[in-house]
């Protein structure tokens, strides 16, 4: 059951002690003092059927790590035991197969009548840490599916597929929309997620919704934009606030305010003046707030953007933030070729993820915020000489205090080739569907069922019922 | 039973999708103006008959002649029936509508499609049907062609055929268009002698804009002495500038940043200009990402040649320049073609072929994911599904086409001995062969429902692939939406874009045509050179080209003749460098619909997907330095405009013209006049409104 009570009004937001609400803070989103925006779902839904959660001050944010490409993921996390597991990855994936030693045994064995032993990639340790003690866990063979289908009936052509499966742009889209029919979305299911909760954040032209890697679908298309920008630093204009510019600012600005009737120069003159008058606001506002005293290595391109993740939570205050998602990438997966780079490529990730992890700790926000990862497909078991092609299922991770840590949740498939998983070339059918895993994080949020069902993931209903059964994966504590 | 008829004439104003030639929008026919010079205005009449010269001008009548116009004379009755009659002009349609009380609008009540020649129209109705009745003129396009049928009688040519005279691939248009820009004009069918006419300075400079890296004092006197049609036919015969050659003039010590350096060059003062834009167009149709820290990346003379197949091939037949990327080291080192081997076992493989140019040569470089119309609209089955192009079946089998593909020759020139002899560095300046000792062999369903027997060399089977996807129909649609959007317009008509479909296949030979006649088509087509005020009507300009276009208006020139450019910067500032694209997906996608209206509406800006809170404003800096010549190497010659400063208003005029094209609308025209009045010295004056343009809506957006 969930407890409503009237929204408090925004103007009082920041003038609360920070401080002390946030040492209680907890996992819970859904059964502790939460209460209705009111706003929200008479708006969205014409009705008080759900529940977005508001428990007064709380903030919560995603934080989404693309891996672009298609993460060859078997090589990430892998059977590593020597009675099954092990020799079935080594028969199927031939030269490409890592050694043993590449993988620590990390988790429980899987549930009988498995009985296999996943290992993780020695590069990852920062990974393993959080793995071990509990604030990350992995999610097995999950990729992009309409409904749930069955290799006879892709042999049959009779399943229903997403559109352009194996396609880097269209997988990339799929999993960012959660519209795999859908190959000219409207909008992403982060931006979906982000329309549900952005009353929860106060007057700001900073969009909740921040991109350190330029333009996406996952933020975009809801009622607040995407912030786009670079992880180097917030620019502005050259000279824009200095006097000499004076007579070319008023120029520029009655530019702006123009009425336009070429929808290209409307469209331009309107990102172009947000963007003004956003770089602004955000400058001021991580200038208001101490650095992060988080160390960064700031030759790793993932852990550059984590950071400017990090400064920007730790300015929520100023931004009137308590909803936020961000969306950082890391290209350069599309192993064809060379996949001896790929272990290095997962110590960047997991020494990023690590780092922005501690930041977390440092801020005390480690409860508040959710890592995860997603990435184009997974790529096939059997490799075409050096590298890998195309596929589908894949093992994506998440990091945070909130996670259910330390353990694995979809299944993790049989290597053994030609299995009923098996669509060719190991490229697996996923047995976690997107919206199953997105589901989890979206009523972590603070969304609720209802409206999870209804309005951010409507293909979910097709694996799974949200509303009777809560948590389709549960690897997210949600009554901590 | 009484009737009321009340004849209120007369016209609609034609769209441009039904295809009338319009330069300056007005409405009217650029024939019909030409041929009566009448001022078309609603409130001039020429000829004193009560109807305005803009009323006549559309309903395609003499604006001189009282007795030449279009009007709904009494009915005649007869029994039951009612007859109405009209001198109606050959070519143009008509529509008899009656007012409908109860609907408040006026309904058709009959319809009549153009005569061939100018007649006695006659329409009978029930004459019980009686009412308010009008008469609306109509253009149609029975061809597609962008010419109405009305104009293709004037000027002698049919409305019943696209193509062109002689199956040159030149549509009746262009046709048109170079009798119009000769010396001789262009004699209409009643014997009317059209002069010359050539584009006005405007008009030159907007052509410029789309078809080169910008206009210049040079260039717009070019085009306005040859004409559009004349100026593309001069750009096919001027020696082509090579990139390498641009590296070699460059007198730049040796280094990776070489061969960007010599880009810049060539975008800068190549004179084969349109041969330049549209070799930077296929390059980012066929991407390669040079990125350093590779053997590709790190070797300009590498990245050269592989520009170069753009360069020396932008007239010629893509099946030459796909035949090229597709054997060139540096696409088979970024698609992983290069080096592809066979299945390791042909009974229980456990090493496949790399489906990764497989899959992108027919997604990306030739067909795309679904089978397109003509006009670019995807083709549907019995159940109304869109048809995919491919399979991954498909994929497979192409993957096993392309194996044995790997150097011919290693060790700096000397002919390779297998396909594992081991190249490296200059031996990718040499083409790819296909080794037949790890060429898969076996018989293969490939693309366009094509079967190889087996019976092929590797050789062979590679050439079969490329041929089966020239011939698959949805290429020319695929592949003309991609250019039409790098140079002209971001949303084409389904009818422009099926004008420029068409001009792939040449009727006389049935071959496919040259890449010239693409774009000539794309850049002449009516809907491109008719103003319209359509609010989708054109593109974002690429930081990139604008940046160029900066440099070429205002001669960037370097005392030692080098031109160089802080690159790593622009890629930054802009999120775009030729050569750089961050994927194989290109710098923006296609179907990239900015969140708000356009994604509303359907519509695209692939351009607009660099458009960052960061891109924004630092491109905008990095125009503001540039113009101050800080961070460019060389400088401006300024001295035309410097001559200006006491005249203001022609200086922002001047810098409109090489920006714009003249497009800056007047409030914006003020405001800037306002800034750079607002300075003190001349050379910041002149800063200030070449600075300000560039940040103009007009100079950012093509339309």
């Amino acid at each position: 059951m969930y407890r409503f009570k009237l929204m408090k009004n925004k103007q009082q937001y920041g003038r609360v002690n920070r401080r002390g609400f946030l040492g209680q803070a907890s996992c819970s989103a859904i059964g502790s003092t939460s209460l209705l925006s009111s706003l929200i779902n008479l708006r969205l839904t014409g009705s008080l059927a759900g529940a977005d959660t508001d428990d007064g001050e709380d903030y919560k944010a995603l934080v989404c790590v693309f891996l672009a490409g298609g993460n060859d993921s078997f090589n990430m996390l892998t059977p590593v035991d020597a009675s099954q597991g092990y020799p079935e990855y080594l028969a199927a994936r031939g030269d490409v197969a890592l050694p043993q030693t590449d993988f620590t045994p990390i988790g429980d064995t899987l549930p009988s009548p498995d009985g296999r032993t996943l290992g993780l990639n020695v590069e990852m340790p920062e990974l393993k840490a959080l793995f071990d003690s509990g604030k990350a866990s992995f999610i097995n063979n999950v990729g992009t599916l309409v409904e749930p289908v069955t290799k006879l009936g892709i042999q049959n052509q009779s399943a229903n597929l997403p559109l352009g499966l194996y396609s880097h742009s269209d997988q990339q889209l799929h999993w960012q929309s959660g519209l795999p029919t859908n190959r000219s979305p409207l909008n992403g299911w982060g931006a979906r997620l982000a329309d549900l909760l952005d009353d929860l954040n106060g007057e700001s032209q900073v969009s909740m919704n921040v991109s350190l890697a330029g333009t996406n679908i996952f933020q975009s298309g809801g009622s607040s934009s995407v912030l786009s920008r670079g992880a180097s630093n917030i620019p502005e204009i050259r000279q824009w606030n200095r006097w000499v510019y004076r007579h070319k600012r008023t120029a520029q600005e009655s530019i702006l305010d123009a009425q336009y009737q070429n929808a290209f120069e409307r469209s331009f003159a309107t990102s172009k003046k947000n963007a003004i008058a956003a770089s602004a606001e955000y400058r001021a506002a991580l200038e208001s707030q101490d650095p992060i005293i988080t160390e960064f290595n700031t030759s790793n391109t993932l852990a550059i953007q984590l950071k400017a993740v990090a400064e920007t939570i730790s300015a929520r205050g100023p931004l009137s933030k308590r909803r936020q998602t961000f969306f950082v990438e890391l290209g350069g997966w599309d192993h064809h070729n060379g996949l001896d780079d790929h272990p290095a490529m997962l110590g960047q990730v997991s020494e990023a993820v690590g780092q922005f992890y501690q930041a977390m700790v440092d801020l005390e926000l480690e409860d508040q915020v959710t890592l995860f990862t997603a990435s184009d497909f997974g790529r096939t078991l059997t490799p075409n000489g050096n590298g890998t092609d195309h596929a589908w299922g894949g093992n994506q991770f998440v990091v945070g205090g909130c996670v259910d840590g330390g353990k694995f949740f979809g299944d993790y498939p049989s290597l053994d080739l030609g299995n009923d998983l098996d669509t060719g070339r190991g490229r697996f059918i996923p047995t976690t569907s997107v919206d199953e895993y997105i589901a989890d994080l979206a009523l972590w949020m603070g969304v609720s069922a209802t409206n999870v069902r209804d309005l951010v993931l409507p293909n979910l209903s097709n694996f799974h019922d949200v509303v009777e059964s809560g948590a389709p994966l549960g690897f997210m504590k949600m009554d901590g | 039973m009484k009737v009321l008829i009340v004849v209120i004439a007369l016209f609609a104003f034609p769209s441009v999708l039904f295809g009338v030639v319009d330069f300056n929008g007005n409405g009217v026919s650029e024939f019909w103006e030409l041929q009566y010079k009448g001022t078309v205005a609603n409130d001039f009449d020429s000829d004193n008959d009560g109807i305005s010269n803009l009323a006549e001008g559309i309903a395609g009548t003499d604006p001189h002649d009282p007795a030449s116009v279009l009007a709904l004379g009494h009915p005649s009755f007869d029994g039951a029936e009612v007859r109405f009659s009209w001198s109606a002009e050959a070519g143009k349609s008509y529509r008899l509508e009656r007012w409908d009380p109860a609907a408040n609008s006026w309904i058709e009540a009959a319809s009549i499609l153009p005569l061939s020649i100018a007649a006695i129209q006659t329409v009978t109705l029930d004459r019980l049907d009686g009412g308010i009745f009008r008469l609306v003129s109509a253009d149609v396009d029975m061809d597609g062609d962008g010419l109405s049928a009305w104009e293709e009688i004037l000027i002698g040519t049919s409305d019943g055929s696209a193509a062109g005279v002689n199956g040159s691939g030149e549509g009746d248009f262009v046709t048109a268009l170079r009798a119009l820009e000769s010396e001789e004009g262009l004699v209409l069918s009643n014997g009317t002698r059209l002069d010359r006419r050539l584009p006005s300075e405007k008009e030159a400079a907007r052509f410029l804009l789309r078809a080169s890296f910008g206009p210049t004092d040079e260039s717009i006197e070019e085009v306005m002495s040859m004409g559009l049609t004349g100026w593309i036919d001069n750009q096919a015969t001027i020696s082509t500038t090579r990139l390498q050659t641009s590296i070699a003039r460059n007198a730049l010590p040796i280094n990776s940043s070489r061969g960007r350096d010599g880009w810049w060059r060539s975008a800068n003062i190549a004179p084969d200009q349109l041969r330049q834009r549209m070799a930077y167009a296929l390059s980012q149709i066929l991407v390669v990402n040079f990125q350093g820290g590779s053997v590709i990346g790190d070797n300009y003379l590498i990245q050269a040649r592989y520009y170069d197949i753009f360069t020396t091939g932008a007239f010629g037949s893509y099946r030459n320049i796909l035949e090229k990327v597709t054997y060139s080291p540096a696409m088979g080192f970024y698609l992983s073609h290069l080096n592809n081997r066979k299945s390791d076992d042909p009974v229980n493989p456990t090493r496949f072929p790399d489906e990764n140019f497989a899959r992108e040569i027919m997604q990306l470089f030739t067909i795309g994911l679904w089978e397109l119309n003509w006009d670019g609209s995807r083709k549907l089955d019995q159940d109304g599904n869109f048809i995919p192009t491919y399979g991954n079946q498909t994929i497979t089998e192409m993957a096993r086409v392309f194996t044995g593909m790997s150097h011919s020759t290693t060790n700096n020139g000397r002919a390779a001995t297998s396909f594992y002899d081991v190249a490296r560095g200059n031996d990718y300046l040499y083409d790819m062969k296909v080794w037949d000792e790890e060429h898969e062999t076996g018989p293969k369903s490939i693309v366009n429902g094509v079967q190889l027997d087996g019976s092929q060399t590797g050789e062979e089977e590679v050439q079969a692939a490329l041929d089966a996807l020239l011939e698959h129909p949805s290429l020319p649609p695929f592949l003309s939406r991609l250019l039409i959007q790098r140079f002209t317009s971001s949303n084409p008509s389904a009818a422009y874009l099926a004008r420029v479909s068409r001009v792939w296949l040449d009727d006389s030979t049935g071959e496919s045509a040259d890449l010239g006649e693409v774009i000539k088509a794309i850049l002449l087509d009516p809907e491109i050179l008719s103003a319209s005020a359509y609010q989708y009507r054109g593109k974002v300009r690429e930081p990139i080209i604008r940046y160029a276009s900066l440099a070429r208006a205002f001669n960037l020139a370097s005392e030692n003749g080098k031109y160089s450019t802080n690159q790593p910067r622009l890629n930054d500032d802009f999120g775009q460098f030729p050569m750089l694209s961050p994927s194989v997906f290109n710098f923006y996608l296609p179907d990239f619909a900015p969140e708000g209206e356009f994604r509303m509406a359907g519509m695209v800006s692939p351009e607009l997907q660099l458009a960052s809170l960061s891109q924004l404003l630092r491109s905008d800096s990095q125009f503001a330095a540039s113009v101050e010549e800080s961070g460019v190497s060389g400088s401006f010659d300024l001295t035309t405009e410097l001559a200006l400063v006491n005249e203001p208003s022609a200086l922002v005029e001047r810098v409109d013209l090489l920006m714009t094209g003249g497009r800056l609308k007047a409030d914006t025209k003020v405001m800037i006049l306002n800034a750079v009045q607002s300075e003190v010295t001349d050379l910041e004056k002149v800063r200030t409104a070449i600075y300000l343009v560039s940040q103009s809506m007009e100079c950012i957006v093509l339309n």
